[in-house]
C-alpha cells in the first residue's frame, strides 16, 4: 500500500494538543526482578491526527495503548502523568482519576478497539445487547444512543438491522472488526486507539477497513491511534508514526520522513525486512537478534546489542528521545551514519 | 435437522440394543432361567399361589405366566419378548415380588430415587457454582490452593463412604436424621406437614451424600471455565465500556462458565440414580436403587435387566432433552453442533 | 573351527545378526524415549504439590501391597483382642485396631491391597487399550467402520454403569481380580475412545502422517508410530481416572456383597462394620469403620492427585500459562502478540 493514500499531508501549523504523556511508566514485579514493560515514554498526541505506533512483538504497543485509558491490569503500576485536554474545560490527569470518573473517560472521551476483536463480544450475547449495556452503564439516553449506532454501523458499510441480531460467531472477521469500531464510537469519544485493527484480515479487508476507517475519522473529527506490526499497512494511512523498540520509543516523525528518512538503525532494519514489489526478494532482511527482556534490559541504548553500529558509547549511555529536525524525533548518538551506512532500499517509486 | 434427526435415530439404536441386551442377559442367567424358576417354584408354591407339592403341570402354568415363558425356538422368544417390550411389557418379578409387573414395580420406587437424585444433583451443581465462582475470582490465594485440594478430595472420596460416615455420625451418634426409611411410618401419607417434614428429615441424608458425588467436580471444572473466561479479550473489552462489576461477573462470567456444564448434568442424574444402588441401601430407603439392589441379590433377573433398562431410558432421554434445549441457551451450539 | 561352534557362526553373519544390531539402535531409542516420556513428566509431576503427594500416596499402596503384605502378618480372628483401639496394643497386627472378631485393621487392609492393586491394573489397561483401539480405529479409517463403531460406543456409553455392573457380577461372579477389573470397564472404555477419535480425526491430515502414508507405510504402522505417541498424555490420564473408577466400583460391589470373595477386602470390612449397629452407635469404635474408609479415600484421592498434575505435565497450554504465570507477567504484555508473532521474545526467551 503506498503512502501517499490517505495521509493529510504535514499536519496543521497550530497544534492542539489532546493527549500528553510525560514519563509513563509501566512496572510489573516478577520473582525475579521488576519488569520494566513501559519505559519513561514522553509523547503529545495532536488532536484530529493519526498517529501509528509500530514495533516489534512484545515491544510495548498494546501496554503503550492500555497506558493511555489508564488500564493497565493489575499487578502493574502506571507511573508518569497521562493528561487529557477535552475540547472544552480543564486538563485532566487520568492516572489521578478514581472509579466514576476513569469510568466515564474510558469510552466517553477515549475508546479502544483492542486487538482481540475477533473475540471482543460476549459469545452468548446478540451484538445489539453490547450497545445496549454500554449506553446504560453510561448513564445516555438508549434509544437515541442507538439511533446513533445504527448511523455509525451505516457509515461503515454494515446493515445494522441485520448486524444487530446477530451473534458474534455469526459475523465474518470484517464485520466483527467493524462492528467493535462501531461500538467504540458509540459515546462519541475524542480519542480512538485500534490496537491491530487489521491483524486478522485478509489484504483485500485490511485494505477496506482502513478506507473506512479513514472516512470516519474525517466525518466524526476523531483522534484515530493506530498500534500495528505492520509499518507498511499502517504508514500509508497515519500522519505521524511512531516506532517502538524494547518499551520505549526510538523514533518519532512525520510519515514521510520515518519512512523515508528514518534515521534510527531499528526504523532502518523494520523498513529493510519490509518487502515490497520493487524490491528483490534477495534484498528483503530480517532483523538479526531479539529484542531484549523486559527484565534485563541492556545497559545503554537498549538496541546496541543488534545494531550494526554500535560502539561503545551505545553499551554504555542511553539515548535519549530528541529532536533531529522539525517534527523528527529520533534516539540514537550517529542518526548521521545510520542513515548513510544503513541502506533501507526502498524504491523510490513508492514513495508519491 | 439432520442433526436432530441423527441424534433421535442413535435414541432409538440405543434402546433397541439395551432391550436386546436385556433378553441376552435374561438367558445368561446361571442356570437356565426356567430351571431357576422351577426350583424358586418347588421350593416356595405359596408364593406363586400354588398349593403346597404342586404338580409339573400346573408349575409349567405358573412358569408360562410369570417369564412369559413361550415354547419353542430362541427366536420366537425373542420375538415375543420385543414384541412385549414395544408395549411396555417387561414381564413380571419372579422372586422379589413374585407375579408383580416389572414395570410397574419400577414405576413405584423410581419417584423417591428421582426426588433424592434431582435434589442431590441440583444442591450439588449450586455448591459447585457458588465455590467454583469463589475459587476464581480468589485465584492464586491461599483460599483458592484450600478448597482447589478439599474439591480434588471431595470429587475422589467414593460417595459412600461420605454416606456411611454421615449415617454414623448424624444418626447414630447424634441422632438428628433417621437411620433408614422414606417416612415416618406413623404419619399419614398425604399433603399433611408431619408426612412431609417426615420425607424431608428421611431425604436429607441421602441427598447430602448424593451431594457429593457431583460437586467438587463441579466447582472444579467451574473454577476452571472462569479463570479461562477471565482472560479473554470479551471481559477485557466490557471492562474498558465501564460495566458494572455485576454485569460483567453475572452476564458474562457466570452465564458462559456454568453453560458447557449444561449437558453434563445429565450425566450428572445418570450417575446419581446408578450411585442409588448403594446409597438406598445403605440408607434402607426403598427406591429404585433398592429394589435393583433386592433384585440383584435374589437374583430376580428379569426384574434387574428390566430395571437396566428403565435407568437406560431416563439417561436417553435426558441426553436428547439436554441436546435439543442447549441449542435455545446457548447461540453458538447450533453452528458447532449441526455442522 | 568345531561343528558345534558353527550355528552361532552362521549367525553371526545371519540377518538374525543384524537384527540385534538394530535392537542396540532400539535400547537407544527405548532410553530417549524413557527420558522423555518417564523421567521428565516424574520430574515435572515432583515440581507440582499435587504430584509430589498423589506420587507419595500411590507409591505407599504399591509398597504396600508388594513389601508389606510380607513384613505384615495375614490377618486371624482373635477373640481375646475384639474391637482393639489403634495403638492400644503394642503389636503391629493391631496398630490400626481390630474388628469384632479381633482380626487387626492393618492385617486386613495390607492384605486385601495386593488384590485391589490388580483389580486396577487389569481394569486400567483392559479399559485403555480398548478405548484406544476403538478410538484409533475408527478415527483413523472413517468410513462406514467409523460410522458403526461410534455407534457401538455411544450406545455402550449410554448403560449407566453401576446397574449393569449389578448385572454383569450376578451373571458372571467373577472371582479372579483381574476379571474383575476387566468386568468393571467393560463400559468405561467408551468415553475414551470417543475422545482418541476426536484427537485423531484432525491428525489424519496432519503432513507427516499424509507423508507416511503416502509414502505406502502400513496403518497400523503410522497409528503406531506417528499418531499413538500424540494421544500418550490423554490416556496416562485415563489411566488415572479408570484405575479410580475400578476402585469406586470394586469396594462399592464388595461392600453390597455382590462380588463373590473368599479372603479379606476394604469393602467388606466397610460393610461388617456398617452391619454392626452397635459399633455404629458410638464413638469408641469408629475405628472400624473409618480405617477402610480412609484406606479406600487416600488411594482414590491419590489417584485424582496424579491425574490432576499430569493434565498439568502433559497440557502445553497450561504448562505455558504456569510458565507465564511465573515469569509474570509477559502474557499480560502482549498477549495476542505472542501468539502471532510466533517467536516474539516474550514468550519463548524464558
Amino acid at each position: 500500500m503506498s503512502e501517499s493514500e490517505f495521509a493529510t499531508g504535514r499536519p496543521q501549523e497550530n497544534r492542539d494538543t489532546v493527549l500528553e504523556v510525560r514519563d509513563a511508566t509501566v512496572t510489573y514485579e516478577m520473582g525475579r526482578g521488576q519488569a520494566r514493560v513501559l519505559n519513561e515514554i514522553n509523547l503529545d498526541i495532536y488532536r484530529g491526527e493519526t498517529l501509528g505506533i509500530v514495533g516489534e512483538s512484545g515491544s510495548g504497543k498494546s501496554m503503550f495503548a492500555s497506558t493511555l485509558m489508564d488500564a493497565v491490569e493489575e499487578p502493574g503500576r502506571l507511573q508518569g502523568s497521562i493528561t487529557y485536554y477535552p475540547d472544552e474545560g480543564d486538563p485532566i490527569d487520568i492516572t489521578e482519576l478514581e472509579g466514576g470518573d476513569t469510568k466515564r473517560l474510558r469510552w466517553e472521551e477515549i475508546a479502544l478497539v483492542s486487538q482481540g476483536a475477533m473475540s471482543s463480544f460476549n459469545p452468548t450475547k446478540p451484538i445489539r445487547t453490547h450497545f445496549e449495556e454500554t449506553l446504560s452503564a453510561h448513564n445516555a439516553d438508549k434509544d437515541e444512543g442507538m439511533e446513533r449506532a445504527r448511523s455509525i454501523m451505516r457509515d461503515l458499510n454494515l446493515d445494522p438491522d441485520a448486524i444487530l441480531d446477530e451473534y458474534q460467531h455469526e459475523l465474518s472477521g470484517g464485520q466483527r472488526q467493524r462492528a467493535l469500531v462501531a461500538l467504540g464510537l458509540l459515546l462519541e469519544p475524542d480519542v480512538l486507539i485500534l490496537d491491530e485493527p487489521t491483524a486478522a484480515l485478509d489484504l483485500l479487508m485490511q485494505r477496506s477497513i482502513l478506507r473506512l476507517l479513514y472516512t470516519i475519522k474525517e466525518e466524526y473529527d476523531i483522534t484515530l491511534i493506530v498500534i500495528s506490526h505492520d509499518l507498511p499497512v499502517v504508514s500509508g494511512f497515519v500522519d505521524r508514526l511512531g516506532v517502538m523498540y524494547a518499551f520505549e520509543f526510538v523514533e518519532l516523525g512525520e510519515t514521510r520522513d520515518v519512512m523515508h528518512e528514518g534515521a534510527h538503525p531499528y526504523t532502518r532494519a523494520l523498513l529493510r525486512s519490509t518487502p515490497n514489489l520493487a524490491m528483490a526478494v534477495d534484498d528483503i532482511a530480517t532483523i538479526e537478534g531479539s529484542s531484549p527482556d523486559p527484565i534485563n534490559i541492556p545497559s545503554g541504548c537498549s538496541y546496541s546489542p543488534r545494531c550494526p553500529i554500535a560502539d561503545d558509547r551505545c553499551t554504555i549511555e542511553d539515548p535519549e528521545l530528541i529532536e533531529l529536525e522539525d517534527d523528527h524525533d529520533v534516539a540514537c548518538f550517529y542518526p548521521d551514519r545510520a542513515r548513510k551506512e544503513l541502506p533501507v532500499s526502498l524504491s523510490e517509486d513508492d514513495s508519491e | 435437522m439432520g442433526y436432530l434427526r441423527n441424534r433421535l435415530l442413535q435414541a432409538v439404536i440405543t434402546l433397541y440394543s439395551i432391550i436386546t441386551l436385556g433378553f441376552v442377559f435374561i438367558r445368561m442367567m446361571p442356570g437356565s432361567p426356567s430351571a431357576y424358576l422351577r426350583a424358586e417354584i418347588q421350593q416356595n408354591p405359596g408364593a406363586y399361589g400354588l398349593p403346597p407339592n404342586p404338580t409339573l403341570e400346573q408349575i409349567n402354568d405358573v412358569m408360562q405366566t410369570q417369564m412369559n415363558y413361550t415354547p419353542g425356538p430362541i427366536w420366537e422368544k425373542y420375538i415375543s419378548y420385543m414384541q412385549g417390550a414395544v408395549q411396555g411389557d417387561f414381564g413380571t418379578s419372579v422372586i422379589v415380588d413374585p407375579g408383580a409387573s416389572n414395570v410397574q414395580l419400577i414405576l413405584e420406587a423410581a419417584p423417591w430415587t428421582i426426588f433424592i437424585s434431582s435434589a442431590g444433583l441440583v444442591y450439588g451443581l449450586v455448591a459447585g457454582i457458588v465455590l467454583g465462582s469463589l475459587m476464581a475470582y480468589y485465584e492464586g490465594s491461599k483460599m483458592d490452593v484450600g478448597l482447589t485440594v478439599s474439591m480434588l478430595a471431595a470429587s475422589s472420596v467414593p460417595y459412600y463412604i461420605v454416606a456411611i460416615l454421615l449415617l454414623f455420625l448424624f444418626s447414630y451418634n447424634l441422632e438428628w436424621f433417621p437411620t433408614g426409611g422414606r417416612f415416618n411410618t406413623n404419619t399419614t401419607p398425604g399433603f399433611n406437614y408431619p408426612f412431609i417434614a417426615g420425607v424431608f428429615n428421611h431425604a436429607a441424608l441421602p441427598i447430602l451424600s448424593g451431594i457429593t458425588i457431583g460437586f467438587g467436580g463441579n466447582a472444579l471444572s467451574l473454577r476452571a471455565n472462569s479463570i479461562r473466561l477471565l482472560g479473554e479479550e470479551h471481559i477485557r473489552n466490557a471492562e474498558l465500556r465501564g460495566l458494572s462489576t455485576y454485569t460483567i461477573s453475572t452476564r458474562y462470567l457466570a452465564r458462559n462458565a456454568i453453560l458447557p456444564m449444561y449437558t453434563g448434568i445429565v450425566l450428572g442424574l445418570a450417575g446419581l440414580i446408578g450411585g442409588s444402588i448403594i446409597l438406598e441401601e445403605i440408607f434402607v430407603y426403598r427406591g429404585m436403587g433398592k429394589l435393583m439392589y433386592d433384585a440383584t441379590v435374589q437374583r430376580d433377573f428379569p426384574l434387574m435387566t428390566t430395571s437396566l433398562i428403565f435407568t437406560t431410558v431416563i439417561f436417553v432421554a435426558g441426553t436428547l432433552i439436554a441436546d435439543f434445549t442447549y441449542s435455545l441457551i446457548d447461540p453458538r451450539a447450533e453452528q458447532s453442533s449441526m455442522g | 573351527m568345531g561343528t558345534g561352534e558353527s550355528p552361532a557362526e552362521k549367525d553371526d553373519e545371519s540377518p538374525f545378526r543384524s537384527q540385534s544390531d538394530y535392537d542396540a539402535t532400539a535400547m537407544d531409542i527405548y532410553e530417549v524415549v524413557f527420558g522423555r516420556w518417564v523421567v521428565a513428566p516424574l520430574r515435572v509431576l515432583w515440581s507440582d504439590y499435587r504430584g509430589r503427594f498423589g506420587l507419595l500416596l500411590v507409591t505407599f499402596y504399591v509398597l504396600v501391597g508388594t513389601v508389606g503384605v510380607v513384613v505384615i502378618p495375614e490377618p486371624s480372628v482373635d477373640p481375646i483382642n475384639r474391637l482393639l483401639s489403634p495403638l492400644e496394643q503394642p503389636d503391629l497386627r493391631y496398630l490400626l485396631g481390630s474388628d469384632g472378631v479381633g482380626r487387626g485393621l492393618l492385617p486386613l487392609m495390607a492384605h486385601a491391597t495386593p488384590k485391589m492393586l490388580k483389580m486396577m491394573l487389569a481394569g486400567a489397561i483392559f479399559g485403555n487399550t480398548l478405548g484406544v483401539v476403538v478410538g484409533l480405529v475408527s478415527g483413523y479409517t472413517g468410513g462406514n467402520t467409523d460410522k458403526i463403531l461410534m455407534t457401538v460406543t455411544d450406545v455402550v456409553a449410554s448403560i449407566p454403569a453401576l446397574p449393569l455392573l449389578l448385572i454383569l457380577a450376578a451373571i458372571i461372579e467373577p472371582r479372579n481380580p483381574y476379571l474383575i477389573g476387566v468386568i468393571l470397564t467393560v463400559q468405561a472404555w467408551a468415553g475414551l475412545a470417543r475422545g482418541i477419535r476426536a484427537q485423531v480425526l484432525p491428525l489424519r491430515n496432519v503432513e507427516y502422517v499424509e507423508a507416511s502414508r503416502t509414502m505406502g507405510q502400513s496403518t497400523s504402522t503410522v497409528l503406531m508410530k506417528q499418531v499413538l505417541p500424540d494421544l500418550l498424555p490423554l490416556v496416562t490420564l485415563r489411566f488415572m481416572s479408570t484405575a479410580r473408577s475400578v476402585i469406586f466400583a470394586s469396594v462399592g460391589l464388595y461392600f453390597l456383597g455382590l462380588l463373590p470373595y473368599t479372603s479379606a477386602n476394604w469393602g467388606v470390612v466397610l460393610n461388617s462394620a456398617y452391619e454392626n449397629s452397635n459399633i455404629l452407635a458410638s464413638f469408641e469404635n469408629a475405628h472400624w469403620l473409618l480405617v477402610p474408609a480412609l484406606t479406600i479415600a487416600m488411594l482414590t484421592f491419590g489417584l485424582t492427585l496424579l491425574a490432576q498434575a499430569f493434565d498439568q505435565v502433559f497440557n502445553p497450554r497450561v504448562r505455558a500459562r504456569h510458565e507465564a504465570r511465573k515469569a509474570d507477567v509477559e502474557e499480560d504484555i502482549d498477549e495476542t502478540d505472542i501468539e502471532e508473532g510466533g517467536v516474539s521474545q516474550l514468550g519463548f526467551q524464558q
